[in-house]
């Protein structure tokens, strides 16, 4: 099991440098991030090639992501082209801010999803599998940011038509959110709409999850010969069926909930939710190399730690299971 | 005389009183046992599978409707993509007009007065078309590189493996955007081709012309192959150890045949389903990146750029957004339903989970 873990870490270490190397290829080459400064008439053509001096922009390829592995290494990813603002802080603001919104919504989603699959299974092929199956097509099919879009258009015709304002339609925060307690109620006033948009697309992935799960599950010999010792219907579902049909959501969950914590792109981005979607965006608007690859290593050993222990977790759960 | 269908190979028990003659063939079996024996293909029983599946039939309808609306987008639009309509100003809202059904403007129009109704349709026709492009694309690559990594195994296996890991660890939207912005936003020519890390151009004795939404296309297929690649890869794996293909090995065949007339056949239901993932996939994240602004770009219609212009207003003008979003929710979700038909038709050992 160690063996296996360390054997996968190693491995992931080499990944994560070719991946680097071939970003930061890919954002060097692209594009100029001091051309806003060169538009602005007020700075001079001398400050900009000193940026160009400190940042080495005129070398190769090679030598920038040299100087980017050290950065990376030992000064917690660089600075910023324009501006030099450390790197790391704001990465981890905008981390917090994304684990606010992903860990509500995933906890949400899965309640409702588990229940939603869970019942489904059960009554199969009756009204409310039939109907639930439709939405989770529906929600499948739906593009995310227009759905968060379509929220915001909702809000506010009902503002312009009640003249009462239920839910703010972006950031975070008020202007003035207070301190204590009225911040986080006001934080979590914010959320909803974030929140229900995101959990739309989870629920409907885990809900057919779970329903597909529980089916296999509830038709194996092992939950017959639970009926045959004559176990109350309750007992069985519940003690036998369900604990073992939630291994497999275990996994899937895992390795959404890694691949979210990169921010989840479209919803930050609708609703200007200061988080790591909207800060990778913005990092890319402005062609700069260094929040870019800051983004792409944190989310990428997340998605890859996430990975493992979604791994580690199954073998945990289902015995069955041998590393080799 | 008995009108009954048979599955080919199902009349495998012959009644004992016609056992004694020598037969040949099931047609003269149940010829012999007083059945009319009607032959009928895989992809017969295929075909009747799908029928039943009324929502997949409703959404492949639908489909059919949008892809005719795209083809002839042009005869059938009843303005151009850019053409502006001032005679039929909105007394309220001013030169947007909300829509409403006089015979001008079904869906309204934007805010310089061209017909919705129009941009949409050139929109739907341009994501319909990235979307098959993708769909094309990364179902040959995907399929091709399974292919040789599950038959071959071994180190050509190793590498293209470790080469879809990669694409696994790094989130793939971000991959999509990278691209997006290095690829560039304008139609283009290829002239040369630029070696990689250096400053060296090798010049092409013809220019091949890249329409932009390509450029789109070939990054999502970039991005959407992998997965099938695996799944290929899998089916591979099991089927190159089946007696079939020993027989073949055995009768002499070349890889090359066993794995294009041999396997592949016995592919093509898990592939076929996951193609029409990759097109809804394609569809919905072609959208969202244009939308962001690293998609197609004008003068080239999309519906996930038709949706960001019309956000700017959108809160007042409730149909810049809604109608193009529409658009793209309806085309994905039949996609997704006639890919569950298709399921259901194509992949019979799979236990029916609806």
């Amino acid at each position: 099991m160690l063996q296996y873990v360390l054997r996968r870490l190693a491995y992931s270490v080499i990944v994560l440098f070719v991946a680097s190397f071939l970003v930061f290829t890919f954002v060097a080459k692209t594009g100029d991030p001091l051309a806003a400064l060169r538009l602005n008439p007020r700075i001079s053509e001398q400050s900009v090639e000193n940026i160009k001096e400190r940042k080495h922009l005129d070398d190769s390829v090679f030598v920038r992501y040299g100087y980017w592995v050290n950065d990376a290494f030992t000064n917690g990813f660089g600075t910023t082209v324009l501006g030099d603002r450390p790197i790391l802080p704001d990465l981890w603001r905008v981390m917090k801010h994304t684990l606010q919104l992903v860990i509500i919504a995933e906890l949400l989603a899965i309640l409702i999803a588990v229940g939603i699959g869970v019942y489904s299974a059960l009554r199969q092929y009756s009204v409310f599998d039939y109907t639930a199956t439709t939405f989770s097509f529906m929600g499948l099919a739906l593009p995310v940011f227009w759905f968060a879009l379509m929220l915001q258009v909702g809000v506010v015709y009902l503002k312009d038509w009640t003249g009462y304002n239920i839910f703010p339609i972006a950031s975070l925060s008020s202007v003035d959110p207070g301190t204590g307690i009225h911040f986080w109620i006001d934080r979590a006033h914010h959320l909803v709409l974030p929140v229900i948009v995101l959990m739309i697309a989870s629920i409907a992935t885990y809900s057919r999850f779970m329903r597909a799960s529980m089916l296999e599950v509830v038709n194996s010999d092992y939950v017959r010969t639970a009926r045959a010792k004559g176990l109350t219907e309750k007992r069985v579902t519940m003690k036998h069926a369900f604990r073992n049909a939630l291994i497999p959501l275990v996994t899937l969950v895992a390795i959404n909930f890694g691949a979210l914590l990169g921010g989840a792109i479209a919803t930050e981005f609708v609703f200007s939710l200061d988080g790591m979607g909207l800060y990778y965006i913005s990092a890319l608007n402005q062609n700069d190399p260094y929040p870019v690859m800051a983004w792409l290593m944190v989310t990428a050993t997340l998605i890859i730690l996430f990975n493992l222990i979604a791994d580690i977790a199954y073998g945990y759960l289902d015995p069955r299971v041998r590393y080799d | 005389m008995v009108q009954s269908t048979v599955q080919p190979g199902a009349v495998g028990g012959a009644d004992p009183s016609i056992a004694s003659a020598p037969i040949t063939s099931e047609a003269e079996l149940a010829f012999e046992a007083g059945v009319e024996l009607k032959a009928r293909s895989q992809w017969s029983y295929a075909r009747t599978r799908f029928f039943r599946h009324k929502a997949a039939v409703v959404s492949l309808a639908v489909l059919i409707f949008f892809a005719i609306v795209a083809i002839f987008a042009k005869q059938i639009a009843p303005y151009g993509y850019d053409e502006i309509d001032l005679e039929h100003i909105d007394p309220i809202t001013g030169i947007a007009r909300s829509p409403r059904l006089d015979g001008h403007h079904y869906l309204g129009t934007d805010q310089l007065g061209r017909d919705y109704l129009s941009r949409i349709i050139y929109g739907i026709r341009t994501s319909l078309w990235v979307a098959v492009f993708v769909a094309i694309l990364a179902t040959v690559i995907g399929t091709a590189v399974g292919a040789i990594s599950g038959f071959y195994g071994g180190h050509v296996d190793n590498i293209l493996m470790r080469i879809t890991d990669l694409f696994f660890t790094v989130p793939g939207l971000a991959i999509l955007l990278v691209a997006a912005v290095y690829l560039g936003s304008d139609d283009s020519e290829i002239t040369e081709i630029n070696l990689p890390f250096t400053s060296a151009a090798i010049p092409l004795p013809f220019t091949i012309p890249i329409y932009q939404p390509m450029k789109i296309g070939i990054i999502l297929a970039f991005l959407f192959w992998v997965a099938l690649a695996r799944v290929v890869r899998g089916l591979f794996l099991s089927l190159r150890e089946k007696e079939f293909v020993e027989a073949a090995k055995a009768a002499g065949a070349s890889d090359m045949r066993i794995i294009t007339r041999h396997i592949l056949p016995n592919c093509v239901g898990p592939i076929v389903v996951f193609t029409t993932l990759i097109v809804a996939g394609a569809i919905l994240t072609e959208a969202f990146l244009s939308f962001v602004g690293y998609g197609i770009q004008p003068p080239n219609a999309a519906l996930g750029k038709l949706i960001v212009d019309g956000q700017s207003e959108g809160f007042t003008l409730w149909w810049l957004v809604v109608f193009p979003g529409l658009a793209i929710f309806l085309i994905a979700m039949c996609i997704n339903f006639v890919g569950d038909g298709l399921r259901d038709a194509l992949d019979p050992t799979q236990r029916r989970s609806r």
